[in-house]
Order: structure tokens, then sequence, then C-alpha cells
């Protein structure tokens, strides 16, 4: 088992470089580059632009670039140093280990290039926030999706099932960001009941994880909890009907497989309950599949937040991500994909893995 | 039991009912009707109630997508009298003026208008990269699956590597980056990210072909390689392959819809279904939500069209399902 989860995590590092050549790749060839923003300018001399290239690198052949980027070459380094950091060992080692501070291996994605802040401090106050949404819809679509999908496969061919079913189709066929916006037509613009975008009240409430709203969560409890939730029905609920639909097929399906074998019919020719055999027997095989097909969701997840938060401007990273792009900011856009790349394939990983632990007919050697 | 009448040649459509027939009238004129894979399809298909309605409703829109823009064509400078202009644009009404979607805000288009200009150009997206996308995956996947070995781990590797990446991300940066504008390349760019599910699938399936004893019989008899990718592996493995386009269709019209919706798509004067959209959420908070409805039920009703269909045809274009 051990050998089989190190065989593995040795595997994803190949994926993990291609996709980040891709990202750089496709940075490369988008026309203007860092320096357009600049360009135009007519307060800017070729002299401080050559200045800018130089002391950020960007002078230097493409793979330098790369290699500095990904934190395996030292920008300090000369000739053949470039892969030795500042302590002597090679670059590309963690910090504590000697090897060099830069690049995406050392989680360092440069600076943001429309205000100047840290790429990681963008993210780190960004991604509790997707975590929040994306964690609270998971959470509920799995719930549902089990409810409705268990349901339709004990309910099979009844006005149940076809009701559940025909459900989940048109659910399927909803556009994300569309739904969104349907729901802040009806709850929000007509009835009144929600807000229609933000994650916080912005007269009452406090920005969230800040100091101040931890402090306004000690004090306030249930204003504060109460605020996030108001904030949060919308789009969880939109994320959470558009996703639901696709699991609770998948959840049928497996179910009903499973009510076929043999020893369903077993338990069910001893006497067992239905409830028992259909809790106990049938829906823990049926489990199995199900566990794998989250860990290959995730990437859904991802989009469907991006298309939520921007239609509930929710401050999360999709949001960030929509905005860095519109600005040019390559940084910001080439470290959230990095991010989300390393927790999607991250996520497959553990799915497998745990495919491995609880499925005893399989054996890795 | 069908009427048969005396001494005619008669076609029966399934081997019990010749069976039969035979066994009370030995002397008669019987025949078991022969179809090719595609008539049976179909006839599966036609059984399908669901599909048959999906499929009505997807070719129902592309109708209206083909007639719309010549029967209403969109002027971006035909707008409307000043006298005439009124807050927040008309809500739908049929009169005194004809507005059955209402209008848009600012500039008062008429929704119905863009709407059917929008599905029209939407769809030739869609088709298109699903068409172009299509064909590259097919190929990529078959060479990839029949030749094996040091090629295949490259290339599906780099489709596994590409696929960790949400696709929306790739599309995303591409469109606004690598320069978007015209319908042409923001098709171009759905149908150059767009293969790399199909290539996996197509693969898979050769992978299973490929060991076939007709395959073996053919390669035997001195068949080339490329000749059994083409015409032995790949006219088999066509089924799966539809039925993924048949879906990836709705799945671009979707991601058009978001891409153009974000303003990263086709040029925002032209009416696509998420061009339309893009500008009617501000519009909201003022009280028109006909510019955000009408745009999206559109798409609704296309993809859930295409997705039905995609259940039936899934059912019908499998040689081992029953007639």
């Amino acid at each position: 088992m051990t050998r089989y989860i190190i065989r593995r995590l040795i595997g994803a590092i190949p994926t993990l470089f291609v996709i980040s050549v891709v990202i750089y790749g496709i940075v490369l060839l988008s026309p203007g580059g860092p320096t357009a923003r600049f360009e135009q300018n007519p307060k800017i001399t070729a002299a401080a632009l050559e200045a800018f290239k130089h002391r950020w690198g960007l002078d230097q052949p493409w793979f330098v670039q790369y290699c500095r980027w990904l934190g395996v070459c030292n920008p300090d380094g000369q000739g053949l140093g470039v892969f030795i950091s500042n302590h002597g060992l090679p670059n590309f080692l963690p910090g504590f280990l000697g090897g060099g501070d830069n690049g995406i291996l050392h989680l360092d994605f440069g600076i943001s290039s429309t205000n100047g802040t840290p790429v990681m401090d963008i993210i780190a106050e960004r991604f509790p926030r997707t975590l929040v949404l994306a964690g609270t819809s998971l959470v509920l679509w799995m719930v549902l999706a089990f409810i409705t999908g268990v349901t339709a496969a004990v309910k099979r061919y009844t006005k149940v099932d076809t009701t559940i079913t025909v459900f989940n189709y048109v659910a399927y066929s909803f556009p994300t960001f569309w739904l969104g916006l349907l729901l802040i037509i009806i709850f929000s613009a007509q009835l009144g009941w929600f807000p229609a975008g933000g994650m916080w009240d912005s007269r009452n409430g406090q920005i969230f994880a800040s100091q101040a709203w931890w402090d306004a969560l000690f004090k306030d409890p249930l204003f504060t909890v109460g605020d996030l939730a108001r904030h949060l029905a919308l789009p969880v609920a939109t994320l959470v009907a558009v996703s639901v639909a696709g699991d609770s097929r998948f959840i049928r399906a497996a179910m009903i497989d499973s009510l076929r074998q043999d020893f369903v019919r077993t338990a069910r020719a001893k006497g067992v309950s239905e409830r028992r055999v259909v809790f106990r027997h049938a829906l823990r095989n049926a489990l199995l599949p199900v566990v794998t097909n989250i860990g290959l969701e995730l990437p859904f997840l991802f989009a469907g937040a991006i298309a939520t938060e921007t239609v509930f401007s929710w401050p999360g990273m999709g949001a960030q991500f929509i905005t860095s792009i519109g600005q040019y900011d390559y940084p910001v856009v080439m470290g959230i994909s990095v991010i989300t790349a390393v927790i999607v394939v991250a996520s497959n990983l553990l799915a497998d893995i745990v495919y491995a632990i609880v499925d005893p007919r399989i054996s890795y050697g | 039991m069908a009427e048969v009448h005396d001494r005619q040649a008669l076609i029966v459509d399934s081997p019990t009912a010749l069976e039969e027939i035979l066994i009370e009238h030995p002397d008669y004129d019987v025949q078991l009707e022969s179809l090719n894979q595609w008539q049976l399809s179909w006839r599966r298909f036609k059984r399908h109630r669901m599909a048959l309605f999906g499929a009505s409703l997807f070719f129902t829109m592309v109708i209206l997508g083909i007639l719309g823009p010549i029967v209403k064509p969109f002027d971006k400078n035909s707008l409307v009298p000043l006298d005439q202009v009124v807050n927040n644009g008309r809500p739908p009404m049929l009169f005194p003026y004809f507005h059955p979607f209402g209008e848009t805000q600012e500039l008062q288009y008429d929704v119905f208008t863009l709407v059917l200009n929008g599905i029209g150009l939407s769809l030739l997206i869609s088709v298109g990269a699903t068409v172009i996308s299509t064909t590259i995956g097919t190929i990529v996947g078959a060479i990839s699956g029949y030749v094996g070995g040091f090629l295949d781990t490259i290339l599906m590797r780099t489709v596994d590597a590409l696929l960790a990446l949400p696709l929306i991300y790739l599309i995303l940066i591409a469109s606004e980056f690598l320069g978007s504008g015209n319908w042409f390349t923001v098709m171009l760019i759905f149908a150059l990210l767009g293969w790399l599910q199909t290539s996996r699938l197509v693969r898979s399936v050769i992978l299973s072909l490929r060991e076939a004893d007709y395959v073996d019989a053919a390669r035997v008899a001195g068949v080339s390689e490329m000749r059994i990718i083409f015409r032995h592996l790949l006219p088999n493995a066509m089924s799966p392959i539809i039925v993924s386009a048949s879906l990836s269709v709705a799945g671009f019209i979707i991601t058009e819809a978001f891409v153009s919706f974000l303003g990263f798509g086709v040029d925002p004067s032209t009416p696509t279904l998420g061009n339309i959209l893009s500008g009617a959420q501000n519009a909201i908070g003022a009280g028109n939500w006909w510019w955000a409805v009408f745009p999206g039920v559109a798409i609704v009703l296309i993809v859930l069209g295409i997705n039905f269909m995609g259940d039936g045809l899934q059912d019908a274009l499998d040689p081992r399902a029953k007639v």
C-alpha cells in the first residue's frame, strides 16, 4: 500500500510539470506580455523599460525565465551555477533544506502587477472564502445527491423516481451563472429575502476572517454567522442545484447495480429488514464508485465556483481569477491556476488511494 | 400476427414473428426484414419517447437559429426613436409594440430579435467547435490507443495534465490573452482545447477493440495500419463518439455563454446568447428581468434537448441492444 501511494505521488510530478509548462506557455504566447501596460505610456522612456525588464529578468531567454519561475534556477546564479541556491545546494530543494526561495516550488508566485501585493498573500486571503462557499455546497450537495439517488433507486420506475430524474435532467441543463441570475431576480430583486451579492453586510458586517470579524464573532455570534449564512444562501443554492443532478444520477445507477447483486438477494432471503438491506448491504457497496467520483468532480466544483463567485460578487479565488484576467495580471492568474491544478491533482490522488483502501478486492503491489 | 394475403410476399421485423407465420403457413413467402445498423438504430431511437422529444426540441432550436437571423436580422444601429424610449426598456408585450420578450435597458433592442440571432451564432460556434474538436480527439485517441507504447504514454500524460486544470480556466485565459473578438477565433479556441476528453474516450474504446479477432484477421491479411485504424476500428467506435459529440455541443453552448457573459468571448456588439446576458446582469436591480430570462431559457432548451437526445442515442446506437 505504501509503495502504491509513493508510486502515485511520483507519477503526479510529470502531470504537474506539464501543467506548469502549459500555464507558462499561454502567458508567454500572449501578445504584449507583462510590459504591455507601460509601453503606450509616453512618460516611460526606452531606458526605463529596459531597466524594468532587467530588474524582473524579462530580458532573459524564455527557458531561463521559466526555470526561475519554477524555482529550479536561482536568479542570482551565473552559468551552471543557476541551479545552485545561495546556500550552495540544489535550488529546487525547500528553503529549510538549503534550497532557494524563488519560484512556485517555494510558493513564491511573484507579485501582482496591478497593486504590488505578493500573489501568495492574495491567494491566502481569497482561498478561505472560496473554501467556505465550495465546502458548504459540497457537503449539502453530497447529502442531497445521496437522498435523491438512493430514493430514486429504491423506488425505481415509480412517480418519485420519474420526478427526481426529470428534475435532474432539467437542473443539469442550467448554466450555473444563469441560474444564479434567476435566483437573484426572484429572491433578491423581487422578494428581497437575500442579498444579491457579497459575503458580508457592508454596513454592519466585517470583512470575513479579519481581526474585526473574529471579534464580532465572539461578541455577537448569532448576527455574524447569520450574516454569513444569508449571503451564502443564494450562491450555495445555485452550486448545489446544478451539481446535485450529475451525482444523483450516478448514485442511482450505482445503487441499482448494487441492489441487483446476489448478496442483496441472500440478505432478503434471510429475512433482513428492507431498511437494513438498503442501507447496510446495498449502499455500502454502492459507495465505492461514488467515492472515486467525488475526487474526480473537484474540477467542476472550482469551475462552478468561478461562475457563482462572479454572479454573486463573492470575493473568493474564482472572482479574483476573472478580475485578474481582465486586468492582464499575469502573476495572479498563473498563481491561481497553479494552486487549483495542485488541489485537483491532489484530490484525484486521494480519491484513488481511498478507493484502494476501501475496496478489499483490489490489491496494489 | 400480421394480416397475410394469399401468396403475397410478406416482410416481418422479428425472427419470432417469422417463425410463427411459418409454423402456421409453411407455404407462405415470408422474409425477415433486413435492416442495416443505422436503420436499426433509428428504429430503437424512435421508441425512446424522451429522446424524440429532445431531438425535436434541439432541431426546433436549430431551425430557429437558421431562420431567425433571416426573418429578424439584428442591426446594432437600429435604435429606438428618442420619443419612444422608456425607463428600463419595455416589458414583454405584443401590442402596441411587438416585443414578445421585451426590450433591453439602455439601447432598447428587441430581446426577441437578439435571442433569435444569438441562438444562430451560439449554435454555429458550438457545432463548429464540436466538429473540429471531435475530429482532433478521434484521431489523437485512435492513434494513441492503437499504436500504444511510448507515444501513447506521452499523449495521454499530456491530456491528463491538461484536464487536471478545469477546462474553463484554460479557455478563459486563452480567450482573453490570445485574443478573441470574432466568433471564428472563439470557436477555434474552444475546438483546440475541447478535444481532450474525446481523445481519452476514443483511446479507451480503441484499446478494447484492438484485441478483437477481426483486427487480427485484417492484420494477417496484410491490411495497412492506417486502414485498420480508419476502416476497421473507428467505424466500430462510432457510437460513443457520436454520443459524446452531441453532449459536447451542449457543453460548448454553456461555455460560450459563460465566456461571453464575462466579456472574454465574441465582440460584445454581436449577439450570442452569452453576450446578450452579459449586459442583463446590471439591469436586474432596476426591475428589467426579461432581458436576463429569455436568452437563458433559449440556452436551457437547447441543452435540455441535447441531453435528452444524447441519452436516446446512447441506447439506440448500442448494437447489442434489442430492437
